[in-house]
């Protein structure tokens, strides 16, 4: 099978009516396997995400699939997406099988093949039991694996999911953060969330962005090597939190019987007394990553 | 001195929620060209009030007293019905943005809500009604029969016959919002029925809009100058087909003469309508989805079973593999997709009202008299009634997507303008010729091949017009409000030029079919140009 990659060049959007962009000048070339999307609410990765779903066009720049803009052809890529949007809904008085049928129909999936495909998502995101149940009954969690299985109904090449372990249980989301490590392989899978643990697990490169802005473009071993030494362990008393909060930029606070111990992120030492940690983790590479940037930017 | 803020706070944020949408931009459009349409030129061919022969036409001269309580009249008529759709959507948005559950958690009592979005629904009709003062003050202009404006006399129709009748139908509409059996499509389609059936009844013991005490005093002003007026039919509305060159007389009328009875029927309509925004807070559900469960429905979700369903274990217990689809999976088939579209009307139609089993008995009952009933009575009243039944499954076509968020899934899948946008019309034309075959094929059965056609294009029509409708406005109101009226106007009384069912006497040997069957043309390239737009928008 031919290895088909996504490129995304010198994409902005700027909502209408307004001089506030969404997203300024992003280039991403993205191949197989797990792009983690990381950044703040309100970055940009939701509106990047529906550009490249076909929803939202770009004001400047193109995305191209297998060297097609996707704004002119857009049929080009959705017949080959799987999608599960931020915020989607359901119709309430169709049950699991009926509405995943609907969308089988809509995605193009043969009926006899959507037979079989819908009962393993189902197994899959483990509503068979529930599957008769009217989806206006389901709870969040479960609204959200339903989002799951129609974005992988017609096998998608391309996976575009954004904040999709919101509202899962923990078991749900190892569960997911699986499911993507396995349908990898040759797809284009796009992670999108401000959880970095679900990044952690799954994804094999990132991609930070922020204020619409491309920062980090690396993978986790070298997001996390752009850290080494710069985390910090430091004990203060309970009545220092506060000035500590103020001056440090503070990534983890543990109460211990001799004080709080507390990681600070940062490029020297925040006192004396601060040892350098001998593991940093990737939620503090991305805290530093966000805040060097936005340090340049500021000053 | 804290209810009054938050009364103050509900019905600012909900007023400027209303009035900075486009649906309202286009409201206020169609009240301006109302307001236009209402003072007819001396020479057009349409009247709205005054007293006709295929001769002569008599009304007031447009001075201020004439066209301020002759617009008044009119807009109190047209809002009535009109004005209950522009504002009959206050709790419902409050439903679906979630805010509801957060106002639901505060200390604000249900009747300082009730009341707080009657006022809101006041202020947004009051200003439809500034907009056409304003425009009725330069329709005096332009007539130009009398270029001396009385503000006060204008205004006095506006304030003292109009307002209160606005006050009436925003406590109305929130009462409507907030009886779990009215809100919705079923009220909507309710509501229009009420006005049409409801106000000539009304009328006769109450003069709810001031119609008869202004008419009366017109009358007598007319009658002063002009005798044989009393030989003459009165028109109120909108009475077309007058021959052109037609001799007008007009006469000085004074103004409204606001008596105590006058007054005393103004001050019934405000308290009527206090009492009803008060009483809407009884009652209320306060958006707790678990007091919404109607009687008979099944029983609201079960949450310690579901739990049992989620906290399994699920790591250890089911390892699945997912089978790749392959390309034999990838075939697109138009038939899937309108039986799929087809199960999702039906399944819909499960928690209607009217619909689901009960209604699936009344359509096949009324299938079944439309095929065995003498043709006229089957054409004349089993069709329109079969044809009733669906209107709130039609007037979902074009606005599921948005109305349950469904548009990022369905409009990001492959050529969904080309093979769903199809499939729910021809989803909405299969519901019309089922429910509507037994008439056709009575027809059939004595050689009625016209009237066979002309419900062809009935068929077609009803969907496209519902289609376009919903992906225009993005709302099922629309459609219900307009399908009720042109159903209740065409069919039912019998006006040939909207008999779209081809059930009037004579309109299908006048080809009226032919008009709707290009409208049904012009309506489903509307749809699609409108689907095209709502997918490429970005």
């Amino acid at each position: 099978m031919r290895l088909l990659r996504l490129l995304i060049e010198n994409v902005s959007k700027r909502y209408k009516g307004s001089d506030v962009y969404a997203l300024r000048d992003l280039t991403l070339d993205i191949g197989p396997g797990i792009l983690g999307l990381l950044g703040p609410n309100g970055a940009g990765k939701s509106t990047l995400m529906r550009i490249i779903a076909t929803i939202t066009r770009p004001t400047h720049g193109a995305v191209l699939w297998d060297g097609a803009d996707i704004s002119e052809k857009p049929d080009e890529i959705r017949a080959v997406l799987g999608y599960l949007p931020q915020d989607f809904g359901v119709y309430p008085n169709l049950n699991a099988d009926e509405f995943l049928r609907y969308m089988a129909a809509i995605k193009g999936v043969a009926p006899e093949a959507a037979k079989d495909r819908i009962d393993d998502l189902l197994a899959f995101v483990n509503l068979t039991e529930a599957r008769k149940r009217p989806l206006g009954e389901y709870s969040g969690g479960m609204k959200q694996r339903i989002g799951i299985a129609q974005a992988l109904l017609n096998d998608p090449r391309v996976l575009i999911v954004d904040e999709p372990t919101v509202g899962l249980d923990t078991e749900g989301r190892v569960r997911f953060r699986h499911l993507l490590a396995e349908l990898a392989g040759d797809r284009v899978v796009i992670l999108s969330t401000h959880i970095v643990s679900d990044v952690e697990a799954a994804a094999n490169d990132i991609a930070i962005i922020d204020r619409g802005r491309l920062l980090v473009r690396s993978s986790p071993e070298e997001l996390l090597q752009s850290v080494e030494g710069k985390v910090w362990d430091w004990v203060i008393p309970s009545a220092g939190l506060t000035d500590a909060k103020q001056s440090h930029l503070i990534s983890s606070i543990v109460r211990r019987g001799d004080g709080l111990h507390t990681r600070v992120v940062a490029e020297t030492s925040p006192a004396d007394e601060a040892r350098p940690s001998s593991s940093p983790t990737l939620e503090e590479a991305y805290l530093y990553s966000i805040s060097s940037h936005r340090g340049a930017g500021d000053g | 001195m804290n209810r009054l803020r938050a009364l103050w706070a509900l019905m600012r944020a909900g007023y400027l929620n209303k009035v900075r949408t486009y649906r309202f931009l286009l409201v206020l459009v169609l009240t301006i060209v109302a307001g236009y349409v209402f003072v007819p030129a001396p020479d057009a061919d349409y009247v709205t009030l005054g007293w006709g022969s295929s001769t002569t036409f008599y009304r007031g001269a447009y001075d201020s007293a004439w066209i301020g309580a002759m617009v008044a009249l009119l807009t109190g008529l047209f809002l009535a019905l009109a004005g209950f759709y522009v504002v009959n959507d206050s709790v419902r948005r409050d439903e679906e943005t979630r805010v509801g559950q957060i106002i639901a958690t505060t200390p604000l009592s249900n009747w300082v809500y009730t009341l707080g979005n009657t006022l809101c629904n006041f202020m947004v009709l009051s200003t439809m009604n500034a907009i056409i003062f304003l425009t009725a003050i330069g329709m005096q202009l332009i007539r130009g029969e009398e270029l001396a404006i009385n503000l006060g006399v204008m205004m006095a129709p506006f304030l003292g016959l109009v307002l209160p009748v606005m006050f009436l139908v925003s406590a109305v509409a929130v009462m409507f919002e907030t009886r779990p059996r009215l809100k919705g499509g079923v009220g909507n389609v309710a509501y229009a029925f009420i006005w049409m059936f409801s106000l000539p009844l009304l009328s006769e013991s109450f003069d709810l809009f001031g119609i008869d005490a202004v008419l009366s005093s017109m009358g007598a002003a007319g009658l002063a100058r002009y005798p044989e007026i009393a030989h003459n039919s009165f028109i109120l509305g909108y009475g077309w087909g007058f021959p052109v060159g037609r001799a007008l007389a007009t006469f000085t009328w004074q103004g409204i003469q606001w008596t105590t009875e006058l007054l005393r029927t103004r001050l019934l309509l405000v308290g009527a309508a206090t009492v009803i925004s008060l009483l809407s807070s009884v009652g209320f559900s306060r958006f707790d989805p678990a007091r919404e469960v109607r009687k008979g429905d099944e029983a609201p979700l079960d949450i310690l079973d579901l739990e049992e369903v989620e906290t399994r274990p699920v790591l250890q217990s089911i390892q699945v593999q997912l089978r790749p689809l392959g390309e034999k999976g990838r075939q697109f088939r138009f038939g899937s997709m309108l039986w799929a579209e087809c199960r999702l009307i039906l399944g819909e139609s499960r928690d209607l009202p009217f619909l689901g089993m009960y209604g699936s008995a009344v359509a096949g009952a009324l299938i079944i008299m439309g095929l065995f009933l003498p043709l006229d009575s089957a054409r004349g009243m089993m069709l329109p009634l079969a044809w009733l039944l669906p209107v709130l499954i039609w007037s979902k076509l074009g606005t599921r997507e948005a109305r349950y968020r469904t548009d990022q899934l369905v409009f990001s899948s492959a050529k969904a303008l080309q093979r769903q946008l199809p499939a729910v019309w021809m989803a909405g034309v299969l519901l019309a010729l089922a429910t509507g075959s037994g008439v056709a094929l009575n027809m059939a059965l004595n050689g009625e091949w016209p009237g066979v056609l002309a419900w062809g294009v009935g068929a077609l029509f009803i969907p496209s017009l519902a289609l376009c409708l919903g992906v225009w406005t993005g709302s099922s109101k629309t459609f219900e409000f307009i399908y009720s009226l042109l159903w209740y106007i065409g069919p039912l009384n019998q006006v040939e030029a909207l008999d779209f069912m081809g059930v009037v006497p004579g309109s299908v040997k006048a080809g009226i079919w032919q008009h709707y069957a290009v409208f049904t043309l012009v309506l489903f390239v509307l749809a699609f140009i409108g689907r095209r737009w709502q997918i490429q928008r970005g």
